[in-house]
């Protein structure tokens, strides 16, 4: 019998499956995401140059064999140092995404299942949180704590965590509606199950879009307070190190500036186009 | 009509300062409670005893509601404390690095909403055109790249290769008047600009698409009035409301925007303030700031609900 209302709930909850992006810009998109997921698991397996070697007899070097992107203002390698920025600023993004889904998710689906209570105070929080900019937030909480980048990405999901919450109660307050869930609970299911198998699939694709455009937004925020010497501090590297003292360089030298410019506006831009695709297809 | 504005104003005053007091008790708890300005006072090196006695010195061993209390009847009564990187007092400080940030908001702000108003119109009026697909690309990239990025590369071309502009810095009106001022400010604003603008052209457009197919429209155009009396009289103001909501609600990204662009351009605005005070861990300097942008992000979108509710009639018979 639960088994039968489980069918019944798969094929009319509002979750119908995400089908591949068509258009053609979605797929670059997608293509360029890949290709930085890839290059953010291999990087550390694969034969690139040491990024924090200074060959101070080269620097800011032009393109050549041995640097396939030139050198830095210390000779260092542009190459290797950018597909390290690239590692440590999505793992970074991931991790804050991350910690804002564990914490948006679960409150989420509380506020918008049990209600009442629950989502009153849930909901004011959401609000007083969402009031300040993220960036200030992540800036207060780093002068009281004062951590390094793993530290300030967590703090940054906690921060961003309210925005998923919101996304998932107003899915799940949609799906809860819908009379299978009312069939499940008189067929005897238990509110676990009502939320695993009945609620979950109604979120999941909100919640993608969402996660793919503050996926984006973490990036900004990472390269925002690495760049200003707060965040990934030098000589690591990251999208944002790698921009540092960018404007003395500028006129010398602007390809060491402009390629991490370019290499992280398109990957911004890939993440909400992605979204942006998952919001059309959803519609659809 | 101003009844019914002031009914409004008094619902929304409700709402916003129990939020104020919500945001600057959570900001006092994380900084107080969590965080430890007696050990950032200390300095690195300082022995517990050390730290234990600024504690006691300071009342910062007293229970963090009733710090937050003192902290409050003090900033009711326009003191907003000193730094604790003794740079005087916090509301001098501020006071002497808002000018900038205000100017190059403002500017910022003026530069996004005439664009937006003009692309915003004619790609609304015109939807599908040459020129709404253009700007349609344009936006997403626009909304894509960072501000501060967008700076670089306003530096590189208006400043290194074109020399038209200064490349950073800042002097303020009453040394060089308001227009060199604005010559300074010129570049950060334009930065700052591009995403706002990017996100009111597309508020517009779909606002003024959504107008176009309204029956008052029809009506106007068979009373024979000319396209500009459609687009004057009748529907850019019902299209206004939501633009108007949008440039509210942006402020919030224009503060983001500003604290980054201000390093960039090297201009000593509230944004340069706060990362030196980050930097610096000045808690009653951070606490003061965090206040500030809660209480204008607040008031901004007040004050956007308000003037969209006298802008559109249909919301005031909704609210």
């Amino acid at each position: 019998m639960t088994d039968l209302v489980d069918q019944t709930a798969r094929s009319a909850a509002p979750a119908r499956r995400l089908r591949l992006p068509r258009r053609l810009g979605a797929w670059l998109a997608l293509g360029y995401v890949l290709l930085a997921v890839v290059v953010t698991v291999l990087i550390p397996f694969l034969p690139v140059q040491d990024p924090d070697a200074q060959e101070l007899t080269n620097t800011l070097g032009p393109l050549s064999a041995d640097h396939w992107l030139g050198t830095d203002d210390l000779g260092r390698d542009l190459f290797s140092r950018l597909m390290w920025a690239v590692h440590t600023s999505l793992l970074a993004a991931l991790t804050a995404v991350a910690v804002a889904v564990l914490i948006g998710l679960p409150l989420g689906l509380l506020a918008g299942y049990v209600g009442g209570w629950a989502d009153a105070v849930l909901s004011r929080l959401a609000d007083v949180v969402l009031t300040v900019p993220a960036l200030i937030l992540l800036l207060a909480a780093q002068t009281a704590l004062d951590t390094g980048i793993q530290g300030q990405m967590v703090v940054l999901g906690v921060i961003f965590a309210p925005r998923i919450l919101r996304v998932v109660r107003t899915q799940t307050l949609q799906v809860a509606a819908a009379p299978f869930v009312s069939a499940g609970r008189m067929s005897g299911c238990s509110h676990t199950r009502i939320v695993g198998r009945y609620l979950l699939p109604g979120v999941r694709a909100q919640l993608a879009v969402q996660a793919s455009y503050l996926l984006g937004l973490s990036l900004v925020v990472e390269a925002g307070i690495s760049f200003l010497g707060i965040g990934v501090r030098p000589p690591g590297s990251s999208l944002g190190t790698l921009l540092i003292g960018a404007s003395s360089m500028l006129s010398t030298e602007p390809r060491v500036v402009l390629i991490p410019a370019v290499v992280l506006t398109l990957l911004i831009l890939s993440l909400n186009v992605l979204g942006d695709q998952l919001t059309e297809e959803r519609k659809k | 009509m101003t009844l019914l504005i002031l009914r409004q104003l008094a619902g929304r005053l409700a709402v916003a300062v129990p939020m104020l007091l919500a945001v600057t008790f959570g900001t006092f708890l994380l900084l107080y409670e969590i965080g430890d300005p007696a050990a950032a006072m200390a300095g690195e090196g300082a022995s517990a005893d050390q730290i234990e006695q600024i504690r006691e010195d300071n009342g910062l061993d007293r229970p963090v509601v009733v710090q937050y209390v003192s902290w409050l009847g003090n900033v009711v009564q326009g003191d907003l404390g000193a730094s604790m990187q003794n740079r005087g007092d916090v509301q001098h400080l501020v006071g002497q690095y808002l000018p900038p940030t205000l100017l190059l908001s403002a500017l910022a702000m003026a530069i996004a909403v005439g664009a937006a108003l003009l692309a915003g119109s004619l790609a609304g009026m015109r939807p599908n055109g040459l020129l709404d697909k253009v700007l349609q690309g344009v936006s997403l990239l626009g909304i894509a790249i960072p501000n501060f990025l967008v700076g670089l590369v306003l530096i590189l071309v208006f400043a290194i290769w074109w020399p038209l502009f200064p490349a950073g810095g800042y002097r303020t009106p009453e040394e060089v008047g308001l227009l060199n001022t604005l010559n300074y400010l010129f570049l950060p604003a334009v930065a700052l600009a591009l995403s706002l603008m990017c996100l009111q052209t597309r508020t517009l457009r779909a606002s003024l698409r959504h107008e176009y197919r309204m029956d008052y429209v029809r009506t106007a155009r068979m009373k024979g009035a000319s396209e500009s009396q459609i687009f004057f009289r009748h529907a850019a103001r019902n299209a206004a409301a939501p633009l108007v909501t949008v440039i509210g609600l942006e402020v919030g990204v224009l503060i983001t925007g500003a604290l980054l662009v201000e390093v960039v351009f090297a201009v000593p605005g509230i944004g340069t303030l706060t990362i030196e005070s980050v930097r610096g861990q000045d808690f009653p300097v951070v606490q003061a700031l965090v206040a500030l942008f809660g209480a204008v992000v607040l008031l901004a979108n007040l004050v956007a609900d308000l003037v969209a509710l006298w802008l559109n009639p249909l919301s005031r018979s909704k609210a």
